[in-house]
């Protein structure tokens, strides 16, 4: 079992990740230079809940709001790369927000960690990242892995997909020893690790220019 | 863990071990697709472009094997003939202004088609020779700049960098007002690299690109795909348009 200060280490991989996207901020395309602020968002989200966990033992306020933050982020991010237009992304973002308001602020509390919202976001994005492999295998001509949005989706489907399922033991009311919900856990800090070590190639192919393509 | 918590927690290991495998088949089984789409697609691409330009050959070398000889011949009658009276003397010399004229314009519509100093010279002198016809305009100032005459392509690739010029000369001189243009070419040890720039009133792509992409910009993007390059465009409204092409050369194809 690996102990907390290795799992703390393991959720900051995201900051090499970040520090090339900041590095590169400036020349990157527009639309991927939101996914650095995603990365930003991480990592502040990553520092807070160590800061929260040491004084008040528990991550859950902060850990909350983040997920609304990210997303939003998110939903941004695929509306940047042209998965849905402007009525989509209100509509999506006002049941986002309604899910959220309804689970942390009306039925539950924002002191506890809810799951629902969770599974419910991880579900979308794991859809649209889906969507967009599609449309990038069909204007990609050379090799998918050099594609950083390739990259970006098929992590966003891996780490979304673990999280969904992950969430599925909590949003489901079920007796768990307190070793059981750390191996569990455990799964998800590895999906993570390889995540933001992922996101780090991502971050080093995000293209600096326009690249012109037709789709087959 | 209790004994019933291990076996839960085994078979969710068992099913996660299962996910990624069906994650990674579904990557490799795209990636395969990609590469046959990809080769597909290429291969109907050349062969359009192919018909296409022998097409264009075919009817250039009809107009200047054909109809311009015929022409001549009839310019040669005509001009034999002896008129008998000042009527007849002025149609004759109507006639034969008519027949140069036209002779001229077969010339002009088979350089248009398949330019002679293309297959003569290469491709750096034949756009040098395009951009002098249309600087004679004075509609606008075209610059084509090459360390050297002679670019590293393969003899038939030649006519597409032709073409990817031409057309980018012709969506200038249709939608950009520019007054002046760049077009420079630079041999690396792996590709050639061209850019083309103008001074005009650029766009916006992503709203452009949202509706559909021109004509013009979609032959040039089938021509540099099929040269297995690619097309960069960094423009934006107010700030001209600036494309730049990297194809590989002839020892890297």
């Amino acid at each position: 079992m690996l102990n907390y200060y290795y799992v703390t280490a393991f959720g900051y991989a995201n900051l090499i990740a970040m520090t090339i996207g900041l590095v590169r901020f400036k020349k990157i395309l527009k639309p991927f230079r939101l996914f650095v602020i995603f990365l930003v968002a991480g990592a502040v989200n990553d520092a807070l809940s160590t800061f929260t966990i040491i004084y008040w033992h528990t991550n859950a306020a902060n850990g909350n709001i983040y997920i609304l933050i990210e997303a939003i982020i998110l939903l941004f991010i695929f509306y940047n790369w042209g998965s849905f237009g402007k009525r989509i992304l209100y509509l999506l973002l006002s049941l986002f927000v309604l899910v959220w308001v309804a689970e942390n602020l009306v039925f539950g509390s924002l002191l506890k960690i809810n799951s629902f919202f969770r599974l419910f976001y991880s579900l979308a994005v794991v859809i649209l990242s889906i969507d967009q492999i599609n449309v990038t295998m069909m204007h990609e001509r050379k090799n998918l892995f050099r594609n950083a949005k390739f990259i970006i989706c098929f992590l966003f489907a891996f780490y979304y997909t673990f999280k969904a399922v992950y969430e599925v033991f909590y949003v489901v009311p079920m007796k768990m020893s307190d070793r059981f919900d750390q191996n569990l856990f455990l799964i998800l800090v590895f999906v993570n690790l390889f995540t933001n070590l992922g996101y780090a190639l991502a971050t080093l192919w995000m293209p600096t220019k326009q690249k012109l393509t037709l789709p087959y | 863990m209790d004994a019933n918590e291990t076996k839960t927690y085994l078979a969710l290991l068992i099913c996660a071990g299962i996910l990624v495998l069906l994650i990674i088949v579904y990557v490799l089984s795209l990636m395969k697709h990609q590469r046959k789409n990809v080769t597909l697609y290429k291969e109907k691409v050349q062969a359009e472009i192919t018909a296409l330009e022998n097409e264009r050959r075919r009817f250039v070398s009809d107009l200047h094997d054909d109809f311009g000889p015929v022409l001549s011949s009839v310019k040669l009658h005509v001009a034999s003939l002896s008129p008998s009276s000042p009527d007849d003397e002025a149609l004759q010399k109507k006639s034969l202004h008519l027949i140069n004229d036209m002779l001229s314009q077969i010339h002009q519509i088979a350089n248009n088609l398949m330019p002679n100093a293309l297959e003569r010279k290469g491709v750096v002198i034949a756009l040098k020779q395009f951009a002098d016809d249309i600087n004679s305009t004075g509609k606008i100032k075209i610059t084509v700049s090459s360390e050297s005459n002679d670019l590293a392509v393969v003899k038939k690739d030649e006519i597409h960098i032709y073409r990817i010029i031409q057309e980018a000369i012709h969506n200038t001189l249709k939608h950009s007002k520019a007054d002046r243009m760049m077009i420079d070419f630079k041999n690396t040890t792996q590709d050639i690299h061209f850019t083309i720039d103008d001074n005009g009133v650029g766009y916006n792509y992503d709203s452009s690109s949202k509706n559909s992409l021109g004509l013009g910009l979609k032959n040039i993007i089938s021509r540099v795909e099929m040269l297995d390059g690619e097309i960069f465009i960094d423009t934006a409204v107010g700030k001209g348009t600036h494309y730049s092409i990297i194809i590989p050369n002839a020892q890297n194809q």
